[in-house]
């Protein structure tokens, strides 16, 4: 956000501004309001209500809970609240306080989420390299395969990397999520789309000094990605630690399943710990998005205006 | 740079939160295991197994002799004098106790009194005819009857004169009215003593039973009194029915004997001893007579082998404790040193028959609803796997100090809690103890 400010400085000085702002971009400004605010709902309500009490919790939600009532002619509404009665940690205190369930699944998700982006970066960097730098027959049709395969729905790919995974003796461990989470297309498509547009002059320059490939990818081209990279990184770690069909259907054991397969066994009679529950798996992604947020919008807003 | 400071600051904050996170993560983790174990009770947990019961009744009692002699008195009376102490050896018809005589005495005026008013009101209740008065009335009815007899003889004389001429007509009416007289007079005994038996009759069907009643009464007041007038004569004095030795005394100078309770206890020395132990009732059911079992000796450090003989209601606490009796044989009873009132304890063990659930007797609880036992259950829950306890409604069929078969809705695979760090109840989260 700051680096869009500081750009949108530079180039419309203040006493440049129009006085009038059009209508047209009051009315976007007030759509973009409205489209925020219902994304934005469903966080804050989340953490509200998890510092909520189970009996206000319930007092809320008890219609829909009951699935309505035959008083209330089987129609149920809610009654959301944003500010609690009594502000309390009780929710809290029942997940964390020595709860190896719940902490077990959360490392789970981190086992299973560093190696898919960290390999991710490695391969997706690597294939991005050869892909922009190299010329050899056929690669625009290889890479537009890439893209057909990134544009398939994962869930396509779910049924042949499970015969796969069961043919190598990996069902069932956490490396047969790991590996088709790896060899992801997406990073390679966005790191190929950044890299290509770095200045050829810098590579030959770096080719003319004596430096090799190896020398290039590490000290010339991956500084120069680091937006790219971050934002890689941050979407993937998005993308994976909300991740559920994968576990589910590679995982048979319950002490391997990550948090995100936590909600789904949240039963009624729980909501508030279903909302502190909520509220703690999503403020890893709220806090890793926070702090690469600049990269992440630099990153993909240079490969944007670049390809465009 | 100046512009990206504030970002700068905002995103270390965000990196320290983030780095935080997992820290907190982190730790929470480690402790996890030590916070449960603190907060959670925990419980052991046993599973119900089938199997028999030992029953163990163990007891201490005391030798003593087969045949003790209790002595009693038939009057409630002042004690005067006791020449006997216990453990001294008497012979049958020596003093155990002298009552005091004046007591008597006053007993046997008062019991007099009562004897004469139950005979004056037995002299009340039988009011009516006697024998006598009854012969009385049969003798007059007899002599009117005779006197009728006679007038009636007169006047037909008198009649036969008075045809013949040498009697008159007046003497004829006289004559007439003396049989009158003579018959009214006998109507009138006769009569009298027709009511008499009738009235005799009467009182004598409606007073026979209290009249019996009453006659019993002072037969047994008239023995009392015979007794206290025998007993002040022989100077209150209670012989010793058998040759023995004093065994207990009940009784002090100056207090009071009762019939209620015996005055003395002596003990026969003419026979052995025997061993004599008081236990429950239930624990004197599962033994049966002709049990052998052995004695512990104490403070001689000897075991004796006995017979159990009998089983009778304790006299300690009747209808809750009964005595179990052993006999020893004479020749153990000797070589062991045994004298009366030598202690011992004695410990009988029976194997029951198999039961398909036992449970250690720690597991069996019970409120005003009944017994039940708190089974561990393993539930899947948002929070990972944790054990509740299910409340099972059971019944103790039987039971060992140490187990007890149950019958219930209860498996083999069940967990059921035997034992607890904290107090729990149906439906709390517990952690297992190893």
């Amino acid at each position: 956000m700051n680096y869009i400010i500081k750009r949108r400085q530079k180039a419309c000085p203040a006493e440049r501004l129009p006085r009038r702002v059009p209508k047209r971009y009051i009315i976007l400004g007030v759509l973009l309001w409205i489209l925020a605010f219902i994304f934005i709902f469903p966080v804050v309500m989340t953490f509200a209500d998890s510092f909520m009490s189970e009996e206000e919790i319930a007092q809320n939600y008890g219609p829909i809970e009951n699935n309505g009532s035959s008083e209330d002619n089987g129609q149920a509404y809610a009654d959301v609240k944003l500010i609690p009665e009594i502000v309390t940690l009780d929710q809290y205190y029942t997940i964390l306080k020595g709860n190896t369930g719940y902490l077990m699944m959360f490392w789970n998700s981190v086992l299973l989420v560093l190696p898919i982006i960290i390999g991710q970066v490695a391969i997706g960097s690597l294939a991005a390299y050869a892909f922009s730098m190299f010329k050899f027959r056929g690669r625009s049709a290889v890479f537009a395969l890439y893209l057909v395969t990134m544009l398939m729905p994962f869930q396509v790919t779910l049924v042949p990397n499970y015969i796969m995974a069961n043919a190598m003796g990996i069902l069932g461990q956490y490396i047969s999520i790991i590996f088709p989470g790896i060899f992801t297309t997406f990073g390679v498509f966005l790191l190929r789309q950044f890299m290509v547009h770095i200045p050829r002059e810098c590579i030959e320059a770096a080719k003319m000094d004596g430096a090799g490939h190896v020398r290039i990818f590490f000290r010339v081209v991956m500084p120069l990605c680091k937006p790219a990279l971050a934002s890689l990184l941050i979407l993937s770690f998005i993308d994976n630690w909300g991740m559920v069909e994968q576990p589910l259907i590679f995982l048979k054991d319950a002490n391997m399943q990550p948090l995100s397969l936590y909600l789904s066994k949240i039963n009624a009679g729980s909501l508030g710990v279903a909302f502190a529950a909520s509220a703690l798996f999503m403020l890893p992604i709220i806090l890793v998005f926070l702090y690469g947020e600049n990269h992440l919008v630099e990153g993909i807003q240079m490969t944007n205006i670049k390809d465009s | 740079m100046e512009a990206n400071y504030p970002a700068q600051t905002n995103k270390r904050k965000t990196r320290n939160l983030l780095i935080g996170f997992v820290v907190t993560m982190a730790l929470l983790t480690f402790f996890s295991a030590t916070i449960n174990n603190i907060s959670m009770p925990a419980v052991s947990a046993a599973s119900p197994m089938p199997g028999t019961l030992q029953k163990v009744v163990s007891a201490n009692g005391a030798f003593g002799s087969k045949d003790s002699v209790a002595v009693d008195v038939d009057k409630s009376c002042k004690v005067g004098m006791i020449p006997v102490a216990v453990g001294d050896s008497v012979s049958a018809g020596d003093t155990l106790l002298l009552l005091d005589t004046d007591d008597l005495k006053d007993q046997l005026k008062t019991e007099q009194d009562a004897l004469k008013k139950m005979k004056n009101n037995r002299k009340k209740m039988s009011l009516g005819y006697t024998a006598q008065d009854l012969t009385q009335l049969e003798v007059a009815r007899d002599n009117a009857k005779e006197k009728y007899d006679q007038a009636q003889d007169d006047y037909d004389a008198v009649k036969a004169q008075v045809q013949a001429g040498t009697a008159t007509g007046e003497q004829l009416e006289a004559a007439k009215q003396a049989v009158e007289d003579a018959k009214d007079d006998y109507n009138i005994k006769k009569n009298a003593l027709s009511h008499a038996k009738t009235v005799n009759s009467r009182q004598k069907q409606s007073n026979s039973l209290d009249i019996a009643n009453m006659d019993v009464d002072i037969a047994a007041q008239q023995k009392a009194v015979d007794e206290l007038q025998a007993l002040i004569k022989n100077k209150g004095k209670v012989a010793a029915p058998i040759d023995g030795k004093v065994l207990q005394i009940n009784v002090k100078e100056g207090g009071l004997a009762s019939p209620s309770q015996p005055v003395m206890e002596l003990i026969d020395t003419s026979e052995g001893l025997e061993f004599h132990a008081d236990v429950s009732n239930e624990d004197a059911a599962i033994i049966p007579d002709g049990t052998q079992i052995e004695i512990l000796l104490q403070g001689l450090s000897k075991i004796i082998p006995a017979t159990l003989r009998e089983k009778k209601d304790s006299t300690a606490q009747p209808g809750q404790l009964t005595t179990l009796y052993l006999d020893a044989a004479a020749a153990d009873i000797a070589s062991a040193g045994v004298q009366p009132n030598q202690a011992g304890d004695i410990r009988y063990v029976q194997q029951t028959t198999n039961y398909d659930t036992t449970l250690p007797n720690g597991a069996i609880r019970e409120d005003s609803v009944g017994e039940f036992v708190l089974v561990a259950e393993e539930k899947d829950t948002p929070l990972g796997k944790q054990q509740f306890l299910r409340r099972v409604d059971i019944t103790v069929t039987d039971s060992d100090p140490f187990r007890s078969a149950v019958s219930g809705p209860l498996s083999q695979r069940d967990r059921v809690v035997t034992d607890s760090d904290k107090p729990v109840d149906d439906g709390d989260k517990v952690r297992i103890a190893s």
